[in-house]
């Protein structure tokens, strides 16, 4: 089943190549350790090269990443918020490259499934056995008129963390009290479906604490969203009369931006905002494409137990790009579908079945600085795709004390600290 | 070093097993678990899967495990590192 025929496809290619009759299951370790390439240093990636060497250490891992340091996504929305340098978002490939795995800083520009071969943008060609991408999420340039690059540079979208996020920091600073922060959320799918109400809560708390005359603006393409009651509740508690939310039955949908006026347009109006936040459609990064493992989604579909493409033999794909069924792109997801896809290509180049997959996630939010919220899910694959298991998993309690609170935030702060030392080493 | 390894290899971690270094770790503020006796982590799990202990996070995830799920990830993070 899952699998089985880009195992065959591959160990038969190696068989063909050296020419060999040995038509023997560990043929393609007897001539010498399996080579897995992986495209995307971020959680899903850097996770995934650490654990196959656990996994199996004869296997020879490249890790390639375009930037020399990965600056993270999670705990981003507090560097927006004032709370958190940005300094401490960044982490290095030391630690990878410790672990044995051969570290690239590099584009993938091309990938050859026949040949089974990755091209850089410097021309370094890699050949692997297996290939993994995990490139994370591309903005989707074009989906919503009027936003492009260098409309972002006046609306920053700060959902790739980095410039983006210091560019939202120094407008928020720079706005004068009294002015209006708009927000824009996307339709599903999108990575992190709790991140733009964390993100604006943490604005609010900014705007309650620092310019109180300020309001803040969320425009949702959505109805429904993550921990919705557990944000709404505490909205009400902590921040009536500064923030709002506008939901899609409302006419929340934002039909198109202009830069020029930082403007937001909807079925109904027009905001014009001091500090324009834009969090546009998005799509799997880039290298999915080439590769011809997205679909007409622009996402990418794949087995649960392998992660490796429905659509490319060969080509397994992680973290925000996959289609991981009722799992969120979030950093949890990619680190947990990392360390499963690890153990399972670790199998698969010994010809051995990858295990039945159980997968856990949880996202932690902060209302304010040590109010801490959280959702948590269990998935096993089902018919071929990865379900909640039932009466497992959900939010925190709704009007939980302030000591439990208190304690979520607590445990926020450690799994932050846990995934990343597991991540970058 | 080289011993270790090669345990690791043999013992495949059951279903459910690498989800918990993603909060499980030493000095991270959360309580780590590695190398702990078998029977007693699995204690642990049973009792928040059926509320006896309460919890902010465990309750939640351990409900989605079976009690064989809980001995198998017990004995092997009994014997990580
Ligand atoms: C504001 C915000 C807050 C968030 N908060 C949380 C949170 O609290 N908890 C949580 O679990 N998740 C959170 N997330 C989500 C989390 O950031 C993503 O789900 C996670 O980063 C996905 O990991 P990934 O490996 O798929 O992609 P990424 O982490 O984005 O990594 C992709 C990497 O691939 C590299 N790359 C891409 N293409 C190429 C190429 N062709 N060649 C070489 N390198 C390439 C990129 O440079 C990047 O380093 C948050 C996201 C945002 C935006
Ligand atoms: C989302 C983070 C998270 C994940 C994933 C997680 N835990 Fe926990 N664990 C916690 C927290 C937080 C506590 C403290 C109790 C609570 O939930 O309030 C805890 C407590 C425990 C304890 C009790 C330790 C003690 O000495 O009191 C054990 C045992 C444990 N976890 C085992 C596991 C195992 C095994 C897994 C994987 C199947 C796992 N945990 C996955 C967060 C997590």
């Amino acid at each position: 089943m899952s699998g089985a025929p880009a195992s065959g496809g591959g160990v038969g290619r190696r068989v063909l190549l050296a020419g060999a009759l040995l038509a023997m299951p560990f043929v393609a370790r007897a001539q010498g350790s399996a080579r897995v390439v992986v495209v995307g240093g971020g959680f899903g990636g850097a996770t995934l090269a650490r654990a196959l060497r656990t996994a199996d250490p004869t296997i020879a891992v490249t890790l390639v990443e375009a930037n020399a340091t990965y600056t993270s996504c999670p705990y981003s929305n507090e560097v927006i918020a004032g709370l958190r340098d940005l300094a401490a978002q960044r982490f290095g490939y030391a630690g990878i490259a410790a672990a044995g795995v051969r570290v690239i800083q590099g584009t993938a520009t091309g990938v050859d499934p026949t040949a089974r071969r990755v091209t850089l943008a410097d021309g370094t060609a890699l050949e692997y056995d297996r290939l993994v991408l995990s490139p994370g999420v591309d903005m989707a340039f074009g989906a919503l008129p009027g936003y492009d690059e260098a409309a972002a540079e006046i609306m920053p979208h700060a959902w790739k963390a980095g410039a983006q996020t210091d560019l939202l920091r120094r407008q928020l600073e720079a706005m004068e009290d009294g002015g209006v922060v708009v927000i824009s959320a996307p339709a599903n799918p999108y990575r992190c479906p709790p991140g733009p109400y964390e993100r604006a809560s943490l604005i609010a708390y900014y705007l309650k604490t620092r310019k109180p005359k300020s309001k803040l603006l969320l425009l949702d393409a959505k109805d429904a969203f993550s921990k919705q009651k557990l944000f709404e509740g505490g909205w009400a508690a902590l921040y009536p009369g500064i923030l709002e939310r506008v939901s899609q039955s409302d006419g929340g949908t934002v039909t198109r931006v202009n830069a020029a006026t930082r403007s937001f347009v909807t079925d109904f109006d027009t905001h014009k905002a001091a500090v324009g936040n834009v969090i546009p459609p998005q799509r799997a990064g880039r290298i999915a494409v080439v590769a011809g493992v997205a679909d007409r989604t622009g996402w990418c579909p794949i087995d649960p137990a392998s992660f490796e493409s429905r659509l490319v033999p060969g080509i397994h794909v992680i973290g925000d790009a996959a289609i991981a069924g009722a799992m969120p792109k979030s950093a949890f997801a990619a680190n947990a579908q990392a360390k499963i896809c690890a153990w399972a290509l670790a199998r698969l180049l010994t010809d051995a079945t990858p295990a039945e997959p159980l997968l856990m996630n949880t996202c932690y939010s902060l209302l304010a600085p040590g109010d801490g919220i959280s959702v948590a899910g269990v998935y096993r694959p089902k018919n071929g795709v990865l379900t909640d298991v039932e009466g497992a998993g959900g939010t925190s309690p709704l009007n939980a004390p302030p000591e439990f609170r208190a304690q979520e935030a607590r445990e926020a702060d450690a799994w932050f600290q846990t995934i990343t030392a597991e991540t970058f080493g | 070093m080289r011993g270790v390894v090669l345990a690791a290899l043999l013992l495949l971690p059951p279903p459910g097993a690498t989800n918990c270094s993603g909060c499980h770790a030493a000095g991270s503020g959360n309580v780590a678990i590695n190398g702990r006796d078998a029977g007693e982590l699995a204690g642990l799990m049973n009792s928040y899967r059926s509320g006896a202990l309460a919890s902010t996070a465990m309750g939640r995830l351990m409900k989605g495990l079976l009690p064989a799920d809980i001995d198998a990830i017990a004995a092997w993070v009994s014997v990580q590192k």
